[in-house]
């Protein structure tokens, strides 16, 4: 069957002025009669295989149809008349071609530019005559008047053009094949009837007195016959969107968490590879990766990429920091938590020369650090159980860095109060305070 | 000497423990599993079980109402990697009568342990912070505000022990004896088994959600 359509086609396009006997002496008994198509079926299959006798169009004919039913229902008699004299769709079906949009005429697809250019001129022809019809039917008794037809006709040849594109693009756009899929009839001949069918009305009432109410009604049927039409095409447009989205989405999280991973992870991984002759430098590692691993996993804190970090998170990178550096556990409790503000940056300096303090001289391996929110106040403390010293008689180096705290503190209001003696630890008790409500 | 029981789903960190502990404790017996848990400590029954949070066949929580309703009293004191505060608070409601983190140094974990088999409550600071930070709104919720509510001495305690303070450390500064710092933070753990302060446990869910 495929090989004696295509025969056909090429017979057809070739000799064009014979009529296309190979066809008709296997297919049907008359010569001049024709088979319904059975894979180019709208309705009963007349148009589909009137296209594929005349190799032009399929849709053309169906618009011609359509066409000149709305001239007092001239089409429908000459659809019937057509159906009469054509034979049974023959039995063997041929495998669907796998673009076979209906409205393509498409079985054999026209493979050089010369036949598009055929078939596109014969389409065109039947067009031509279509018009050439109407013509000769204007103004006879059951013509519906220029007020319908005109719009009408110009409707139908615009969803000619649209429709016609397929038989020329190789891979029809999802449009097309939506649009005429012979998968539903149905829903091309509603929309089409009900398009035509608001065009109609709204003519009608227009040659009346501008009747508003039909005039919406028309508008709503013609917008809901366009809805019918191309509904599926937006709505897989839009559900195509939608998985791209998802889709989209979906790889930006993995990236996150890769990049993630490999940022603090990986990277972990890579520094206690070289560390492994430093067994200090080893936990400290460790030990940060740890707490910035979990502080991610189980969302106390928040990742490194999130703009808005609070005071606790602040507090949380700190601490790890500090024993990154040093390889001296930070050991951090924070009670409350607030966003960031002045107050609380001046607190978190003070906080880091008490904790890098303590980690350098106490001669411990544990700092402790408790970071409170009050109700108008941040407290603070910084302690460690080691060596301590006497306020009175300190180095000049650490001179510098209790001078350091008190002024960070005092120039946002705060206070800082240093509790310490040879072999007594030492602790930083520091608070400033809040501008509520600001 | 006391005799503990370990309950830990990894086998290197039961090794771990029994290593750095065996010349100070009897380690009677361990499980990794809840269900061989809770049949090996109604079988052995030891003086403190360190019982790990996480735990295949329901958690550490599984294993404390499992030996509670085998009748036994054992004393259990919660270790974990974990920080969640749900699974700590969640832990100490269900009967422990304390929680350190795996981090705690070897003579640390050896005083808790003497601690919670004297009946004591053991309060790291990470806990202590989660307790005050549960309590930390003063509006009392439900009808009982002895439980509801911390004390202010209470509170003081609480606070000295999330800022490292030792028990004794803690008594020293607010010059109260050893023991009245070990009755109030008994009446902390007491008051967060039994509070029914509906905040707690809001509290600890959004802690872990934000």
């Amino acid at each position: 069957m495929c090989s004696a359509r295509s025969r056909d086609t090429i017979s057809a396009v070739t000799i064009p002025t014979q009529s296309p006997t190979p066809t008709t002496t296997r297919l049907s008994p008359t010569a001049g009669r024709f088979s319904r198509s059975d894979s180019e079926r709208l309705v009963t299959g007349v148009a589909g295989g009137l296209a594929e006798r005349w190799n032009v169009d399929a849709s053309a004919i169906r618009l011609a149809v359509v066409l000149l039913s709305l001239a007092g229902g001239f089409g429908v008699l000459l659809y019937g008349i057509a159906w009469l004299l054509s034979n049974e769709p023959v039995d063997v079906t041929p495998p669907a071609p796998p673009t076979a949009g209906s409205a393509a005429p498409p079985s054999t697809p026209p493979r050089t530019g010369d036949e598009i250019e055929l078939r596109g001129q014969r389409t065109l022809a039947v067009g031509l005559a279509t018009l050439g019809i109407l013509v000769l039917l204007r103004g006879r008794w059951f013509w519906p008047g220029d007020a319908i037809m005109i719009p009408g006709t110009i409707v139908v040849i615009a969803s000619g053009l649209l429709w016609y594109r397929s038989g020329v693009t190789p891979a029809p756009d999802p449009m097309e094949q939506v649009l005429a899929g012979k998968s539903s009839p149905l829903r091309t001949g509603l929309g089409a009837a009900l398009a035509i069918l608001g065009v109609g009305v709204l003519a009608s009432g227009a040659g009346g007195v501008g009747n508003l109410p039909r005039a919406a009604s028309a508008m709503v049927l013609a917008l809901a016959g366009v809805a019918v039409l191309f509904g599926p095409y937006l709505g897989r447009l839009i559900s195509q969107l939608g998985t791209e989205q998802r889709r989209r989405i979906r790889t930006e999280e993995r990236a996150a968490v890769a990049s993630h991973l490999h940022d603090s992870v990986l990277q972990t991984l890579a520094l206690m590879q070289r560390a492994a002759d430093d067994p200090r430098r080893m936990v400290a590692l460790a030990r940060r990766q740890e707490r910035e691993l979990r502080s991610w996993l189980y969302g106390t804190g928040a990742g490194p990429e999130q703009a808005e970090v609070s005071f606790g998170q602040r507090c949380e990178t700190l601490a790890s920091e500090v024993e990154l550096d040093l390889g001296v556990a930070v050991e951090l409790v924070v009670v409350g938590d607030i966003a960031a503000s002045p107050q609380t940056e001046a607190l978190l300096g003070a906080i880091r020369e008490a904790t890098l303090n303590a980690a350098r001289h106490a001669g411990v391996d544990r700092v402790s650090v408790y970071v409170e929110v009050e109700d108008a106040a941040v407290f603070a403390s910084v302690r460690d159980t080691g060596c301590g010293f006497d306020p009175m008689s300190v180095p000049p180096d650490r001179r510098g860095v209790i001078d350091s705290i008190r002024g960070r503190l005092g120039r946002v209001g705060g206070l800082a109060e240093l509790r310490t003696a040879p072999e007594a630890g030492t602790e930083w008790e520091l608070r400033v305070p809040l501008e509520r409500g600001a | 000497m006391t005799r503990v029981f370990v309950v830990d789903d990894h086998a290197l960190f039961r090794a771990g423990v029994k290593a750095e502990l065996a010349d100070v404790v009897e380690i009677i017996g361990e499980a990794g599993t809840a269900d061989d848990a809770v049949a090996g400590i109604l079988r052995t029954r030891p003086d403190v079980v360190l019982l790990d949070v996480h735990l295949p066949g329901g958690g550490g929580r599984a294993v404390i109402e499992g030996v509670r309703a085998g009748g036994a009293d054992t004393r259990f004191l919660a270790l974990s990697v974990s920080d969640a505060a749900e699974d700590v608070i969640t832990l100490i409601r269900a009967g422990a009568r304390g929680y350190v983190t795996k981090t705690v140094t070897r003579d640390e974990l050896i005083d808790a342990i003497e601690r919670v088999r004297a009946g004591d409550a053991v309060f790291s600071p990470r806990l202590a912070g989660f307790v005050l930070d549960a309590f930390a709104s003063s509006a009392p919720a439900a009808a009982d505000p002895e439980l509801d509510l911390l004390t202010p001495r209470e509170r003081e305690v609480l606070r000295l022990i999330a800022r490292g303070y030792a028990y004794k450390e803690v008594a020293a500064r607010l010059f109260l004896s050893i023991k009245t710092v070990e009755t109030h933070v008994s009446a902390v753990l007491r008051k967060l088994q039994l509070s029914n302060r509906h905040e707690l446990t809001v509290w600890a869910t959004e802690r872990r959600l934000l």
